[in-house]
């Protein structure tokens, strides 16, 4: 069995919490986001036949005025992005938080969630051409719904296999130093 | 050229270094020269310290496996050896486990007669709870329930270990969220790097954290927090960076890599009692003290026990002595006239027909285990059975009759001569006891 911290960012209300909360054991409650500004919660799954943990810290909600507690990003393998579909402005908010995350994690595989999916129909604000745009950066982009669960797994299944991916490739690139 | 000229030749050229350095090459080629020349320098190699490559250190994987070598070979020479080292080891190991048993053992003595201990079995039996519980609860002043090993850099669980008693929600949260609870109070007040939280303290729950470099230990204690606690704690975090620096470093989550580390983090799984807790403030004079208690404790156990014995005893022998008397007063031709108990002895002293049971007998017959002194003198009973059994004695009585004796008057029934029965009336009227004698019932035969 091998452990992974990853973290959960995003802006207030985009339904990080709900998104996972369906698919992960957890022991504490939520007021532990106003009070210590994160609630860890434990996510295991299978890859290719191997167990693994994800240690899930999950952030609280950020805006403009509140500061990224870097110190939470301290040795994590990846992390997810949430962004709210019917909220461009949340979307805006992460790709900052998703610079700043940058700065402090260095080059680690990161997801961006675009949540709400449910409502692609009604409220979705979020152009394809932006969505297009991102993926053409490098970003990794899984539409979610907490509402219906759509992606969620997904979204957890696909950070587990870069997070191993990247390591193994640096394992690689470190025997090759060596050698 | 000859040889002799040869050799002057080499003299001549090489002038008087040749000598000395045929020398040299001699003593290269013969090992006798070659040791003595070399011991010197082996003897200053070993003297000499200092740098990181001495002589000591390359020879001491040679000095091992010569060694075992020899042991494995024959072990006997170095058994015989290590023999006087061995010895005084051995007992002192031996001496010391057993004052540690002396100790256990006087605790539990203590505890198990004490009045307190009958309390706690009395709270047992009311709450239904196991004996053993309630001793331990009463004792406990603290216990360390669970250890953390946590990865500093993630907050990652490498390894945990839970006292028997304990129950812990899952380790792996827990861990993390110490490690953010640690982030949050280092984010908020700005503190000195690497100085994070040491401890959190909830009711009589107290969580005591110790920060290393690369890990962090936390123990979770429950009551009083012993002084020394942090110590063992940072004795232990220090011993993890020892061993497993690097591993610490490029940890990837796979915590299977520190499982040998339970044994450490096991050692701080303390429990501390009350008693030892007693014993080590006041050892000595608690020693004494109780030494002095058990001795008052025994001595009147002692007497108790004596009293209850001796009065048990003197009861059963009164009751014994009682029987004796008895038996000897109902006992036909035989006449109680004192019984006595004086100078721890007992005395019975009467009068015994010679026809009578023996007293000896007597005494036999009530099986009692009482010496008991006989002084009885001989006469003659008059009772009944006995002037009967003294008439069958003196007179040949044919089978044919029967005698009873009743008021004095001797009665003969069934058959005999006339010659027996003249003869038998003239002397019977002699006998002590009868006066008269009735043979109206006798038939005469021929």
């Amino acid at each position: 069995m091998v452990q992974k911290k990853i973290c959960l960012l995003g802006a207030f209300a985009v339904g990080k919490t709900s998104l996972v909360m369906r698919y992960v054991n957890s022991i504490f409650g939520d007021k532990y986001h106003t009070t210590v500004g994160v609630k860890i919660d434990k996510k295991q799954l299978v890859h290719d036949g191997q167990e693994i943990t994800l240690m899930i810290w999950d952030l609280a909600g950020q805006d403009d005025l509140t500061r990224l507690r870097t110190s939470y990003l301290r040795g994590v393998a990846g992390y997810v992005i949430v962004a709210d579909g019917t909220r461009p402005f949340s979307l805006n908010t992460a790709i900052n938080m998703h610079k700043e995350a940058r700065e402090y994690t260095g080059d680690v595989p990161f997801i961006l969630a675009i949540n709400k999916a449910d409502l692609i129909e009604e409220q979705w604000q979020v152009e394809a051409e932006q969505i297009k745009a991102l993926e053409n950066d490098g970003a990794t982009i899984i539409l979610t719904s907490a509402k219906t669960g759509d992606g969620v797994e997904e979204t957890f299944q696909l950070l587990t296999k870069q997070i191993l991916e990247s390591e193994s490739k640096n394992k690689q690139l470190d025997d090759t130093e060596n050698n | 050229m000859s040889e002799t000229d040869l050799e002057t030749l080499r003299r001549l050229l090489l002038g008087p270094e040749y000598l000395s350095v045929l020398k040299k090459v001699e003593t290269l080629d013969d090992p006798k020269l070659l040791g003595q020349l070399i011991t010197p320098a082996v003897e200053e190699a070993l003297k000499f310290k200092g740098t990181t490559n001495n002589l000591q250190q390359v020879l001491s994987p040679t000095v091992v496996s010569a060694l075992m070598d020899s042991v494995s070979n024959d072990p006997k020479p170095i058994a015989d050896a290590l023999y006087p080292v061995m010895g005084p080891a051995i007992r002192k190991s031996i001496s010391a486990t057993m004052t540690q048993m002396t100790s256990n053992f006087n605790e539990l003595l203590e505890q198990s007669v004490s009045p307190k201990a009958w309390r706690w079995r009395f709270d047992a039996w009311r709450t239904g709870r196991s004996y053993s519980e309630v001793v331990l609860i009463q004792n406990l002043v603290f216990q360390v329930e669970q250890v953390f090993l946590i990865h500093r850099e993630t907050g990652l669980l490498l390894q945990h270990v839970l006292a028997d008693t304990a129950i812990s929600k899952d380790p792996d949260m827990v861990s993390g969220m110490l490690t953010a609870i640690q982030d949050f109070t280092s984010d908020s007040f700005s503190v000195e790097q690497n100085s994070g939280l040491n401890s959190l303290k909830l009711g009589d729950l107290t969580v005591l954290i110790e920060n290393g470099p690369h890990a962090v230990i936390a123990a979770v204690v429950r009551g009083t927090v012993p002084r020394d606690m942090q110590e063992v704690l940072s004795e232990a975090i220090e011993a993890v960076h020892l061993q497993e620096h690097k591993k610490l470093i490029n940890y990837s989550g796979d915590p299977s890599g520190f499982i040998h580390l339970q044994p450490l983090l096991s050692e701080c799984l303390k429990t501390k009692l009350i008693s030892q807790q007693s014993q080590s403030k006041a050892k000595d004079k608690k020693q004494g003290s109780s030494l002095l208690k058990y001795g008052i404790y025994l001595t009147l156990l002692l007497l108790a026990v004596g009293f209850i014995y001796n009065s048990y005893e003197s009861n059963k022998r009164q009751g014994e002595w009682e029987k004796i008397q008895q038996a000897f007063r109902s006992e036909p031709g035989l006449v109680v006239t004192n019984t006595s108990f004086k100078d721890g002895k007992y005395r019975i002293s009467g009068l015994a027909d010679p026809l009578a049971k023996p007293p000896l007998l007597i005494k036999r017959g009530t099986l009692s285990n009482i010496e008991v002194v006989l002084a009885f003198r001989p006469y003659l009973s008059l009772e009944p059975d006995l002037i009967l059994k003294r008439i069958r004695e003196k007179f040949d009585i044919p089978d044919s009759v029967k005698l009873s004796l009743n008021d004095q008057v001797l009665s003969l029934t069934g058959r005999s001569t006339r010659s027996w029965l003249t003869k038998f009336a003239s002397e019977a009227s002699a006998i002590g006891g009868v006066s008269s004698l009735d043979t109206s019932k006798i038939d005469i035969v021929k």
